[in-house]
């Protein structure tokens, strides 16, 4: 172990593993696009579905950290004199990004189920 | 104002002070979104480089830390190593070769520590340095409302500079550019060097931490001419 990476490893020692409400949307909407999915797409999807407008810059930090997770994949498409010579980024949900997506849902139905106080619509 | 062309201070504002790897990706889709507000496209950018900074810092803290003190040790064995050289008292105003000397030298230190931030934190050396700076910036207000008794005496060129910041880097700046303006009669001299003085360390630590610098084309995604 070089002395150099020492903070690095003990930095990615203590990184959370589960999934906040943000990714869960950004996840979601990954799936919902399939291929060809990248930012403004993304952010897009995001706005029309959830009714709520996202900055490019909280969508690409989320996908960042999914990426990290190992729950989201990326590769970069063909420069476009349109974006200004710059490519697109394309993000696609891994196997395990799907597992975990199934798995959070499942845990919100069951507590959802669980929980009397939020039968019936009242607030 | 409507434009047709992205605005280039927030490109030059992402390009540098962005601290995520999609950086370049960011900029093409807002390319690919933008409407021809300028304001829309800044506001944007600005929120890219906060989550980006933010993210960066909260998801390395350690190294964090390790950037921090790194930067205060530096600073701390250049600010005290004026009082015990003896190079303080009237004869550091009077003699310019010595002021001048001592301003150069805080310059190249300052630029020296942000440097060496950057160096140590390798991939993370642009949230690093900004930290950096955000710290020792928002330290001065801090100091200056809530008061600090420092233990060591201070050079004589803080001089005009309040007592509070002697410890900060914006210190030595405040005191150079305190002792331009009293010798040309200029009002609020305290207050406008300290300003002054908090420009001149950010600028000096942007440029010594490599954030002025034009980014790695090899870090950057492909691009065409």
């Amino acid at each position: 172990l070089q002395r150099g990476y020492f903070f690095s490893y003990i930095d990615k020692m203590r990184k959370r593993d589960y999934l906040g409400s943000f990714e869960v949307i950004v996840m979601l909407a990954l799936i919902r696009l399939g291929d060809g999915a990248y930012g403004v797409p993304i952010s897009l999807e995001i706005a029309r579905t959830a009714g709520r407008d996202v900055a490019l810059g909280s969508v690409y930090a989320a996908l960042e950290r999914l990426e990290q997770k190992g729950l989201v994949s990326s590769e970069l498409g063909e420069p476009t004199t349109a974006r200004g010579g710059r490519a697109k980024k394309y993000f696609h949900v891994t196997g395990r990004g799907l597992r975990e997506i199934r798995e959070t849902k499942r845990l919100f139905s069951q507590l959802w189920k669980d929980s009397p106080a939020l039968e019936g619509g009242k607030a | 104002m409507r434009s047709t062309h992205p605005p280039k201070f927030a490109v030059w504002l992402l390009q540098h002070f962005g601290s995520s790897t999609n950086t370049e990706s960011l900029i093409g889709d807002l390319n690919e979104q933008y409407g021809g507000s300028r304001l829309w496209y800044l506001r944007q950018a600005i929120v890219a480089i906060l989550v980006s900074f933010f993210q960066e810092i909260s998801a390395h803290k350690l190294i964090a830390v390790r950037a921090l003190l790194m930067g205060w040790t530096v600073k701390t064995a250049w600010l005290l190593f004026f009082p015990i050289t003896g190079l303080v008292g009237p004869r550091y105003i009077q003699d310019r070769s010595l002021l001048l000397a001592s301003a150069a030298g805080s310059i190249v230190v300052c630029a020296f520590g942000a440097w060496l931030v950057s160096r140590i934190s390798g991939p993370l050396y642009r949230p690093m340095v900004l930290l950096y700076i955000v710290v020792e910036l928002l330290a001065v207000p801090i100091m200056l409302t809530v008061g600090w008794y420092s233990p060591f005496a201070y050079p004589a060129v803080l001089l005009g500079a309040p007592a509070e910041i002697s410890f900060l880097w914006v210190a030595p700046f405040a005191g150079y550019c305190a002792y331009t303006l009293s010798r040309f009669g200029f009002p609020f001299e305290s207050v406008t060097s300290v300003w002054c003085g908090s420009i001149l360390m950010a600028v000096t630590m942007l440029l010594g931490g490599r954030l002025l610098s034009s980014p790695s084309p090899s870090k950057m995604p492909r691009t065409v001419a």
